[in-house]
This record gives structure tokens, sequence and C-alpha cells, in this order.
């Protein structure tokens, strides 16, 4: 993001704060999809995700912000900190939700597996959309189930960073840990990632996998 | 790579990896620098094929950004 960018987005909120709806809209247009994009990574082999879309959840955060008048207290820092905001607003959704549905308690409907979810999944959408043939490739497959072997709280971690941009205080911030935390986690899931395509290559080669 | 050199996959018993160290490396992947995983497990101190691990996940990583997986995530 640029400085006209950040400058952009200062004056949004501004404009957004004195009740301007089309700013509001401009606002989230820009980075709701990192959002969206964080809160389907949390959902992503959770219990949880078969009882709520990630839809639903960016929608219920955005309406958490819109019924209290959070943007009137929001202090924009500059690049990432409102996808950082969100995705803590988001994050506070996916818990309560899990409460609401007792999620942590109960099983899925279908009874399934983590990577057989994954699999079923792709394939449904492969089905869905012709168009969407090409990017269901080893690749990305392997990569899915490598990021579904780590912790939810590296997923987590990682999307952040990775995905959604943000800095490490930023990432601190969100899921209430310390920087020095944040690191050290950083510094586990992405070797658990590493160790995790590893796995997924065949063991007869024996080469380096190739991503 | 085999169990006698290092663990087969990342132990919680394990202390991290220092973060400088991929810090390191993706700046070194980011300008396409030939990687000598050698030195830089040495200078920070770091098993060997660890390091080849977080190299891994860092090459992925890029991949995923530059390919569009987050986006291509199930469900978009």
């Amino acid at each position: 993001m640029s400085s006209d960018e950040l400058g952009t987005t200062f004056h949004l909120l501004h404009a957004a704060r004195t009740g301007n709806s089309a700013s509001f809209d401009r606002i989230f247009t820009r980075v709701g999809p990192g959002v969206l994009r964080f809160i389907r990574n949390h959902l992503d082999g959770s219990r949880l995700s078969a009882f709520v879309d990630a839809e639903d959840v960016l929608h219920e955060t955005y309406l958490r912000i819109l019924r209290k008048g959070s943007l009137e207290t929001f202090e924009h820092r500059g690049k990432g900190s409102l996808a950082g905001w969100l995705c803590a607003i988001a994050r506070n959704c996916l818990s309560d939700l899990a409460d609401h549905y007792g999620a942590q308690k109960r099983r899925p409907p279908q009874g399934t597996t983590n990577s057989s979810r994954v699999i079923a999944g792709i394939v449904a959408s492969d089905q869905r959309s012709p168009s969407s043939e090409a990017a269901v490739t080893e690749k990305t497959l392997k990569l899915r189930l490598a990021m579904q072997s780590l912790t939810p709280e590296g997923r987590e971690i990682l999307s952040l960073r990775n995905d959604v941009g943000l800095t490490l205080e930023e990432i601190a911030v969100v899921v209430g840990l310390s920087v020095a935390t944040v690191k050290r986690r950083i510094s586990s899931s992405m070797e658990a990632l590493g160790a995790a395509l590893i796995d997924s290559e065949p063991p007869e080669e024996g080469l380096p996998p190739v991503l | 790579m085999t169990g006698a050199i290092s663990p087969p996959c990342p132990s919680l018993d394990l202390e991290p990896v220092p973060y400088g160290l991929l810090m390191a490396l993706e700046d070194a992947l980011a300008v396409g620098e030939v990687l000598v995983l050698d030195d830089l497990a040495d200078f920070f101190g770091a098993d060997r094929a660890r390091v080849a691990r977080c190299a891994l996940a860092i090459e992925a990583l890029s991949w995923a950004k530059k390919s569009g997986f987050w986006e291509s995530q199930r469900g978009e």
C-alpha cells in the first residue's frame, strides 16, 4: 500500500465516521477480501465450519462495527492496521459463534476427517465451476493439506502474516500475544509447514520436494 | 533426510529457529540469491535440515502469494 493509498484510507475513514456510507463501503471493499480469507482459513477444517459460512461471519463483523459505532474509536496507524483491527473483531465473532454452537463438543454432521473434507471441497468446487479446474493443481492440494496439518493457531498466524500482510505488532494485537511469542510461533509454524510438505512427497523418490 | 541427522518433523520440544533466520531466508529467496543453507545454518547456529524445512515453507508461501492460492481457497 503506497503512502497515497494510506492517505486515501485515512480520508475514507474520516468520511465514514461522518456518516458517509459510500466511504464505509469503499473501505471494506478494499480490506474485506483479506479479512474474508482470514475467516475462511480460520474456519477451514474446524467444526464450526459445519454451522456457519465465512461470508456470514464477515457480515456479522461489519454489523458489530456498525452497531457499536466502533469505527469512531478506531485509530488508523498505517498499513495493515485496519485489516488487523477487522481480523481481531472477526476473531471475536468466531469465538462467540463457537461458543454458541458448542462447536468444541460436537462432531461435524458428516463425521469426516479434515483431509477428506478438504479433498471433497476441492472436488466439489471443481465440479461446480469448470473455470476453477486449472486452479486445482497438485501444488495447491499439497499446500492446502500441509496447512491443514498445522495447529489452528499456526494457520491463523501464517494467514495473518503471509496473506493479510499484517506486521508482527499487528498480529500480536489480533491474537493477544507478545511480539516475541508471535515470532516464535511463526518460526515453529513455518518449520512444521516445511516438514508437512516434505511428508507429502512420495517416500520412494528420496528427492527434495518441489512445490 | 534421515532421522540420524535431525528429527523427521519439528517437535514442540525443540526451540523454534530464530526469526532472524526466517527473515534472512525470505530476503535471499526474494532476490533469487543462491542459498547456502549450511552457511545460514552455521551463522544462526541452527540444524541444516531445519533450515531447509523453513526454506521450503517460505518458497511455498511465496508461491501461494503469487499464484492466488489464498484467493482460491474453498468457497471463494
